[in-house]
C-alpha cells in the first residue's frame, strides 16, 4: 500500500481547518494543519508535505510569501501549491499563476471539490495544470 | 410673426427740392405750350385778314386796270364792262346792278343761290357808295355807281369776302386765347403753390416715416392749413405718439423679461447646482453602501463555508457516533447555510453584473447536460417545499450558446421562485422547447397565486430600471429573481412573466441555438437594446487547436459585458463587441493578448483577422456574409440542427 499523500493546509480560520481535516483525513489523506505563514514554512521544511493548501490572507505573511519561498528553498521547490480563498479578484489568479500555483478554489466550496482538485494536481503532477482548471 | 428690424425699412428719398422743380417744370411747359398755340392761331387769323384785305384791296386796282377805257367803276371813272368781265376782274363772288331804289337790274353770279339770298337794303339819299354789312354771307359789298341809263341811276355791287367780319373774328380769337391763357394760368399757379405746399408736407412725414423705420426718437410732424396732407400728418403724429408709447412699453417689458430669465437661470443654475451636488452625494452613499454589502457579502463566504463543512462533517460521522435527531438538526443547519451560500453568490453576481465584471464563458451545449447539472439542486429544493417537480424537454431539442453557470443559476433561481409560491403537494414544470426563432425557450410553471398581468408584463423591467431596487427585495421575489434578467441577458436571451391570479405564473427565458449567424444576431440584439446608435466592431481570431479556449478566456478577462466570442470551427471564433469606436485599439489589445500564445512552442498559432467596424444595422449584414464566406471556405459552422431563419427582434 502506497503511503498516504501528506497534505499542508494553511488557513486562520479554525473551524474550516477542522472540518477540511476530518473530511480529508476520512478520503486518506494525512493533513497537517496549521494557521499562519510562520507556521506554514516552518511545517513545510519538517513534514515535506505532497501539496500545499494555502489560504491567500493569514497572519505573519500572505500565502504568496508561503508560496515564494517555498519555491526558492532547496529542499522542497517542487511541492504544488493550490490556493484555497474567498478573495474574488482577479488579481489573485494572475498572482497565483505568476508564482506557478496549480490551482484556485474560491470559497465558499466543499471539502468534495477541494479533494477533487488535490486528486487531479497529484494525478498530473509533472503535466502543466492551468490556473483555471475546472474548479467547480 | 416675423419681427421688422429698422435695417430691413427702406424708404426711397425724394429731395424737396427736386420735386418742386419738377412741378414747376410741368408748369412752364404748359403756359409754353399754351402762348404758342396763341400765337399760332393769332398768325393764322392775321395772315387770313391780310390775304382777304390785299384781295379787296386788289379789286379796285385790277378792275382799273383790266376795264381802263371803259365805263367807270370805281368813284367818278366809268368803265364799259359786262358784269362777267367784272367778276373776272375782281374775282367777286358776284356782281348786281342796281336802281336807285336797289332793285336789281342785272345780277351775275358764282352760284345763283348767292345771289338770291342777297339782301340789299335801301340807299340813302345820296349815291355815295355804301357798304352793306348785314349780308347773310357775311361777305363785304363793294357798291359803286354806274352810270346812269335812260336818266335811271344805276350802282354796282361786287359781292367781297367781308372783311371786317374777319376783324372781329380775329379780335374774338385774341380775347378768347386771352381769357384761356389766364383761365388755365390762374388754377395752375394756385395749383402749383398749393402743391409746393403738400410737396413740403408729404417731405416732412417723408422724414419722419424714414426716422421712425430707423427706430430714431419720433418728433411729431407740423401740421399746416387744413388739407388731405394736414389729416395726414395728424394722422401720422397719432400714430408715431402711439407707436412711440407701445415701443417704450415695448422696451420695458422686455428689459423686465430679461431680468426675470436671468433670474430664473440663476435660480435653475442654484437648484441645479444643488442637484448635483445631491446626486454625487447620493451616488457616493449608494457606492458606499453597494460597496459595504459587496464586502459583507464576501466576508459571509468563509463562515458559511465553515458552517456547512462542520455540519456536514458531523453528520458525516466523522466527529463521531451522531444521534437521528442530531443528524436531523444538522441537516437544517446545512440546508440553511446553502441557501445563505446562493444567495451570497446571487449577490456577488448581481454586484459583477452590475460593475461589468462577471466572468462569461458561453459554450455550446445540449439542453438535457444543462437541466441535468441542476437537476438534482432542483428536486432537493423542491422536496423541502413538499413540491413535485417534473420536466418536460422536446425531442431534438437543439442545442444552446450559453454560459452554463449561468443558465442553471437562471433555471435555479426561477424554480425557487416557483417552489416558494407553491402550497405543497403542487407540482412545479420545466418545460424545454423550440423558441420563437433561433431561440430554445425554457419555461417554469406554477400552479400559485399569480399576479395580475400587467404586474408580470413589467416585473423584468422594473427590475432592469432600478438598479437599487435590484439589491432589494422586490414584492417578496428575492435577490435570486432580481439577477434573472441580467443572466439571461449576459447568455443573449429574453425572460419575460406571464400571469393570472389565482391560475398560477409561467417565467419564461430564451437561450440562442447554437448557430454562428443566429448568435451574432442575438448578440447584437443585445447591444442595440443598451445603446441603439452604437458602432459595433467584428473580428476573426484563429489559434491553435487546444489553445482556442485559453485564448477565448484570455479575451473574456480582457473584454467587457457586451463581447460576444462565437466559435466558427475548432480553430477559430468571431469576437464582436460594441459599442465601441475604436477598432483599431481593440485588435491591438488583442494582439497582446494573443502574443502569449504565439510564444508558446510549435503547433501553436494565433492571428486576428479585422472584419471592420460599422452602425448596427449595417453590422449585421456585414458580420453575416463575413461569416458565411468564412464558413463556406472552413469547417461548418455547426452541426445540421435546423435553425430558425428569422432574425431575432
Amino acid at each position: 500500500m502506497t503511503r498516504p499523500k501528506k497534505i499542508l493546509i494553511a488557513d486562520d480560520n479554525l473551524g474550516f481547518l477542522k472540518a477540511l481535516k476530518l473530511r480529508l483525513e476520512a478520503m486518506g489523506f494525512e493533513v497537517i494543519q496549521v494557521q499562519d505563514s510562520y507556521q506554514a514554512l516552518e511545517c513545510c521544511r519538517r513534514h515535506k508535505p505532497d501539496l500545499l493548501l494555502l489560504d491567500v490572507n493569514m497572519p505573519a505573511g500572505s500565502g504568496f510569501s508561503v508560496h515564494d519561498r517555498v519555491r526558492r528553498s532547496e529542499e522542497i521547490p517542487d511541492i504544488p501549491v493550490v490556493y484555497l480563498t474567498g478573495d474574488a479578484r482577479e488579481s489573485v489568479d494572475t498572482k497565483a499563476e505568476a508564482l506557478g500555483a496549480a490551482a484556485v478554489i474560491r470559497k465558499p466550496t466543499t471539502a468534495d471539490t477541494i479533494a477533487k482538485v488535490i486528486w487531479s494536481v497529484l494525478d498530473s503532477r509533472n503535466t502543466i495544470v492551468k490556473p483555471h482548471a475546472d474548479a467547480a | 410673426m416675423r419681427g421688422v428690424h429698422a435695417e430691413e425699412v427702406s424708404v426711397r428719398s425724394l429731395p424737396q427740392s427736386q420735386m418742386r422743380s419738377r412741378l414747376s417744370r410741368i408748369v412752364l411747359v404748359i403756359i409754353v405750350f399754351q402762348a404758342v398755340a396763341g400765337l399760332v392761331m393769332l398768325a393764322v387769323v392775321q395772315s387770313a385778314w391780310r390775304t382777304e384785305l390785299d384781295h379787296a384791296r386788289a379789286v379796285a386796282s385790277l378792275a382799273a386796270s383790266r376795264l381802263s377805257g371803259q365805263p367807270l367803276v370805281s368813284h367818278n371813272t366809268y368803265v364799259h364792262a359786262t358784269l362777267d368781265q367784272i367778276i373776272e376782274a375782281s374775282d367777286a363772288r358776284f356782281a348786281v346792278v342796281v336802281d336807285e331804289e336797289r332793285r336789281p337790274i342785272a345780277a351775275r353770279g358764282i352760284d345763283g343761290d348767292t345771289f338770291a339770298s342777297l339782301h340789299l337794303e335801301p340807299a340813302g339819299a345820296d349815291t355815295q357808295p355804301a357798304v352793306v354789312h348785314h349780308s347773310p354771307l357775311r361777305l363785304l359789298t363793294l357798291e359803286a355807281a354806274l352810270p346812269p341809263t335812260a336818266g335811271m341811276k344805276r350802282f354796282l355791287l361786287l359781292g367781297m369776302p367781308d372783311i371786317a367780319g374777319l376783324r372781329t373774328l380775329r379780335d374774338g380769337l385774341i380775347a378768347g386765347v386771352v381769357a384761356a391763357a389766364i383761365t388755365i394760368a390762374g388754377p395752375l399757379l394756385f395749383f402749383n403753390l398749393r402743391l409746393r405746399r403738400w410737396m413740403s408736407g408729404l417731405h416732412e412725414l417723408h422724414t419722419a416715416i424714414r426716422r421712425l423705420a430707423l427706430d430714431c426718437p419720433i418728433t411729431p410732424v407740423a401740421v399746416a392749413g387744413n388739407d388731405e396732407i394736414a389729416y395726414l400728418s395728424v394722422a401720422f403724429n397719432d400714430m408715431a405718439g402711439k407707436l412711440s408709447a407701445n415701443r417704450r412699453a415695448l422696451l420695458a417689458a422686455n428689459a423686465q423679461l430679461e431680468e426675470r430669465v436671468a433670474q430664473r437661470t440663476r435660480e435653475l443654475d442654484e437648484a441645479n447646482r444643488m442637484l448635483q451636488r445631491q446626486n454625487t452625494k447620493l451616488a457616493e452613499v449608494t457606492e458606499t453602501a453597494l460597496r459595504f454589502t459587496d464586502d459583507v457579502a464576501h466576508e459571509f463566504r468563509t463562515p458559511l463555508t465553515v458552517i456547512s463543512e462542520c455540519a456536514s462533517a458531523t453528520v458525516d460521522g466523522l466527529a463521531g457516533p451522531v444521534t437521528d435527531a442530531q443528524t436531523e438538526l444538522l441537516t437544517f443547519v446545512m440546508n440553511a447555510s446553502g441557501e445563505l451560500s446562493e444567495l451570497v453568490d446571487d449577490f456577488l453576481d448581481s454586484s459583477k453584473l452590475r460593475a461589468g465584471t462577471l466572468r462569461i464563458e458561453r459554450r455550446r451545449h445540449s439542453v438535457q447536460a444543462l437541466l441535468d447539472k441542476v437537476w438534482p439542486m432542483l428536486e432537493r429544493r423542491a422536496a423541502k417545499g413538499e413540491v413535485r417537480l417534473e420536466r418536460h424537454v422536446e425531442p431534438e431539442a437543439p442545442d444552446v450558446f450559453a454560459d452554463i453557470d449561468k443558465a442553471g443559476r437562471t433555471l435555479v433561481n426561477l424554480t425557487v421562485n416557483a417552489v416558494k409560491f407553491s402550497r405543497p403537494g403542487d407540482a412545479v414544470f420545466v418545460s424545454v422547447h423550440r423558441g420563437a426563432g433561433p431561440f430554445v425557450q425554457f419555461d417554469v410553471i406554477d400552479h400559485g397565486p399569480g399576479m395580475p398581468p400587467e404586474d408580470a408584463e413589467t416585473l423584468f423591467q422594473r427590475f432592469q430600471q432600478t438598479s437599487i431596487g435590484r439589491e432589494s427585495m422586490h414584492k417578496g421575489f428575492g435577490l435570486g429573481l432580481n439577477i434573472v434578467h441580467d443572466l439571461v441577458s449576459v447568455n443573449l436571451g429574453q425572460v419575460w412573466a406571464e400571469s393570472r391570479p389565482g391560475e398560477g405564473s409561467t417565467f419564461s427565458f430564451t437561450l440562442p441555438q447554437f448557430n454562428p449567424v443566429d448568435i451574432i444576431d442575438a448578440g447584437l440584439d443585445r447591444i442595440e437594446r443598451a445603446s441603439p446608435q452604437a458602432d459595433v466592431g467584428g473580428l476573426i481570431v484563429t489559434c491553435g487547436g487546444a489553445n482556442l479556449q485559453d485564448l477565448a478566456r484570455r479575451l473574456a478577462h480582457a473584454g467587457r459585458a457586451f463581447d460576444v466570442h462565437i466559435p466558427i470551427d475548432a480553430q477559430r471564433f468571431v469576437l464582436i463587441f460594441g459599442p465601441t469606436s475604436d477598432l483599431s485599439r481593440w485588435a491591438a489589445n488583442l494582439r497582446e493578448s494573443i502574443e502569449p500564445i504565439e510564444s508558446e512552442p510549435e503547433d501553436s498559432f494565433a492571428s486576428v483577422e479585422v472584419l471592420g467596424c460599422w452602425p448596427i444595422h449595417q453590422a449585421r449584414t456585414e458580420l453575416r456574409s463575413a461569416l458565411t464566406t468564412r464558413t463556406q471556405h472552413g469547417a461548418p459552422a455547426g452541426r445540421n440542427e435546423p435553425v430558425g431563419s428569422g432574425v431575432d427582434t
